[in-house]
């Protein structure tokens, strides 16, 4: 049996007899990037292609607590609570690879006569990498996954309210890259990998990371949809190794005292194939383009961080000299910076954006930082000059980034861009629904002033995020 | 009036400080409650005996500061339901009141927050919330033990919300969320989702102190 994907040019039914696929598990994620979806039948998956299988709409309006959003209205929702559906994109369709009779298909939530729904993350990001391509560009986008791992089964974990859990690792030094903790976590991760080849995910390394039983796992660049796909699926293979080894895993953004979990977003823009981030003429290679993408970036930033840092527990990441950034800075080579430029060359040249958490949504991620390049070819937007110093440890005077869910959003709302491209009906639910988070966390037994997780943050962040 | 009474709520206030921030500033229209305000100088806190909420409330001059947590310089610590503070007969826990009696006499004053009827409070909360988009265009309340309907609107009602009067009364001065006391029992609605969360954000607008009703 081969792991070929699915190609549109080849009849649906023979691919599926070929692969011996009988069920396909469905996917979509939504807005708090978890995927929901079911497992169809070959019957109820081919015989549905057009308009998509039935969903309860609430799987696209709900918190990570499973709870219907009950005091935020978007009008994609039906009045008396009805059923939208999840639309199969076959450019994603794989056979499992590892139970023989199971495939996989990712879906855009749509309604049921098939017409988009905007506050779909997948069919925002997709609307907006069109646009990119209207303008004659191609980006090419990779995530950087940052996960823990423990020795304790996700049972034991609860029972022990996720406390005192054992991480996975030769030491508890807060060391990185040190091969013998690596080598702890090789068994689960050569699983893992297994399973990543099988489903034709192309993975580029792992290593051992700063904190103790941590790990991070790098992608191969591709178009920011398929990346976002790649990452969703690549975080629940992860999680279903931990589940078969009776360990677990969790993306939270600061699951235990010390470093953190990122999701750093790398991207570059081509034409024609060549890259027009450099320009060889440029004293520093940095193109004209480029200067404006990252002014937008820069200007759109603090808006961008609701979308980047979605949860309470993000905000904890936000701390001086533990790698994430504070401010919103641009720099080559600099890792301090919001924006770390690196133009080596042309081909390598790229921008990482290092603000993300280990806990947003790809599809919001990657969609609200294309979003920021796009205000800045848009407005012609200017970057403030390039940071050369390290940006963390700053005087008072330097003005930060949001460091809360609250000020972030209070952000989001007032920038005019970003409602402009994502969408104001989109971005104003999403503030709502970031208010609604804080409302949750105060009011049912959230400690404002711990300075560590809190086990309202366990319950609802560890399992699913 | 309360206008001559500055408030300060903390940097990115919590929820129950900026309730209790709109609560006061409401109480301190009346005159009575402005006066006892204008006598008391110092500290106290008040934690939540149903959650982990607290809020500590600073009065000197005319000058109100308000932020979460319980301060070590409190006079008193008032544990109390916040649901039921303003209903009569209703005995919070005090700590500190034999160093401080006066103080905790006033502050059971200023506590005793001005009723008003649930009928009022209908008003104030359709005049405050009638015009979010999509808001029914009729409402109808009912109180169960009072055995009274109030419309507001025009037309055939298109959601009914009924309820004892306090909880009635809790639900539109902004203590509690329509979704919440739906789901505890307290409050019943006929009407549709879509209004039901409108409302309940209605209700939650009221409670974070986002309309402005002096």
């Amino acid at each position: 049996m081969d792991n070929e994907p699915f190609r549109g040019e080849e009849n649906l039914e023979s691919w599926l007899d070929r692969h011996h696929v009988d069920v396909i598990r469905t996917q979509a994620t939504n807005l708090e990037g978890v995927a929901v979806g079911k497992y169809c039948n070959r019957r109820k998956f081919t015989k549905t292609l057009t308009h998509g299988h039935a969903i309860s709409d609430m799987s696209l309006a709900m918190d990570l607590a499973g709870t219907l959003h009950l005091t935020l209205w978007h009008d994609f929702r039906h009045k008396t609570l009805g059923d939208i559906a999840l639309k199969p994109d076959l450019d994603t369709l794989i056979p499992d690879g590892n139970d023989p009779n199971l495939g996989h298909c990712i879906c855009d939530f749509v309604q049921v006569d098939g017409t988009p729904i905007n506050l779909c993350p997948r069919t925002n990001l997709k609307r907006l990498v069109r646009e990119i391509a209207d303008m004659g560009y191609e980006v090419k986008a990779t995530c950087e996954l940052e996960f823990y791992l423990f020795n304790d089964s996700f049972n034991d974990a609860r029972r022990k309210k996720y406390q005192n859990l054992e991480a996975v690792g030769a030491s508890k030094l807060k060391t990185i890259y040190y091969l013998r903790n690596a080598y702890h976590a090789k068994t689960f991760m050569d699983e893992v990998t297994k399973r990543l080849d099988w489903y034709g995910i192309d993975w580029e390394g792992w290593s051992d990371e700063n904190g103790v039983g941590q790990v991070e796992l790098n992608l191969n660049p591709s178009d920011p949809v398929t990346i976002a796909d790649t990452t969703v699926r690549t975080k629940q293979v992860i999680y279903e190794v931990a589940v078969d080894f009776d360990m677990s895993v969790t993306f939270m953004a600061h699951p235990i005292p010390g470093f953190s979990s990122g999701m750093h977003m790398h991207h570059s823009l081509t034409k024609n194939g060549e890259a027009v981030f450099y320009d060889a003429d440029k004293p520093d290679n940095y193109s004209d383009l480029l200067r404006h993408w990252v002014g937008g970036m820069i200007k759109t930033m603090p808006g961008a961080v609701s979308y980047l840092c979605p949860t309470i527990n993000s905000y904890r990441r936000l701390t001086e000299f533990s790698a994430p950034p504070l401010t919103a800075t641009w720099g080559e080579e600099n890792k301090s910076c919001a924006l770390r430029l690196i133009s080596r060359s042309a081909d390598l040249t790229r921008v990482e954006h290092r603000l993300g958490a280990g806990d947003l949504n790809p599809y919001l991620g990657l969609a609200v930082i294309l979003a920021g390049g796009i205000a800045g070819l848009r407005h012609q937007i200017a970057p403030p000059d390039e940071f050369n110093h390290i940006a963390w440890g700053l005087p008072e005077s330097f003005k930060r980034l949001p460091r809360t869910i609250t000020t972030a959003a209070e952000a989001l709302g007032n920038d005019s861009y970003l409602k402009e491209i994502l969408g104001a009906p989109e971005v104003e639910y999403w503030i709502k629904t970031r208010k609604l988070e804080w409302f949750s966390f105060h009011t049912e037994g959230g400690d404002p002033d711990a300075k560590q997780p809190t086990p309202w943050e366990y319950a609802r962040y560890f399992e699913i995020v | 009036m309360t206008s001559d009474f500055v408030f300060e709520l903390e940097d990115d206030p919590v929820p129950i400080v900026i309730t209790f921030g709109t609560i006061l500033k409401h109480s301190l229209s009346n005159p009575g409650h402005a006066a006892i305000a204008r006598s008391i100088t110092g500290c106290f806190s008040l934690a939540s005996t149903t959650d982990p909420q607290s809020l500590t409330i600073t009065i000197h001059g005319n000058h109100i500061h308000i932020r979460h947590g319980i301060s070590d310089s409190a006079k008193i610590i008032v544990r109390l339901d916040f649901l039921k503070m303003s209903e009569p007969g209703y005995k919070p826990s005090v700590e500190g009141h034999w160093r401080h009696p006066l103080f905790a006499y006033k502050i059971g004053q200023l506590l005793n927050f001005p009723t008003s009827s649930w009928a009022d409070d209908a008003k104030r909360f359709w005049d405050s919330a009638h015009s979010l988009a999509g808001m029914p265009k009729t409402i109808k309340f009912t109180s169960t033990d009072e055995n009274r309907d109030l419309l507001f609107g025009e037309g055939d009602p298109e959601i009914e919300i009924s309820g004892e009067s306090k909880n009635l009364s809790h639900l539109l001065s902004g203590s509690t969320v329509l979704i919440g006391e739906v789901l505890a029992g307290r409050i019943r609605i006929h009407g549709s989702l879509h209004h039901l969360t409108i409302l309940s954000e209605a209700t939650l607008k009221m409670m974070l102190g986002e309309f402005d009703h002096g």
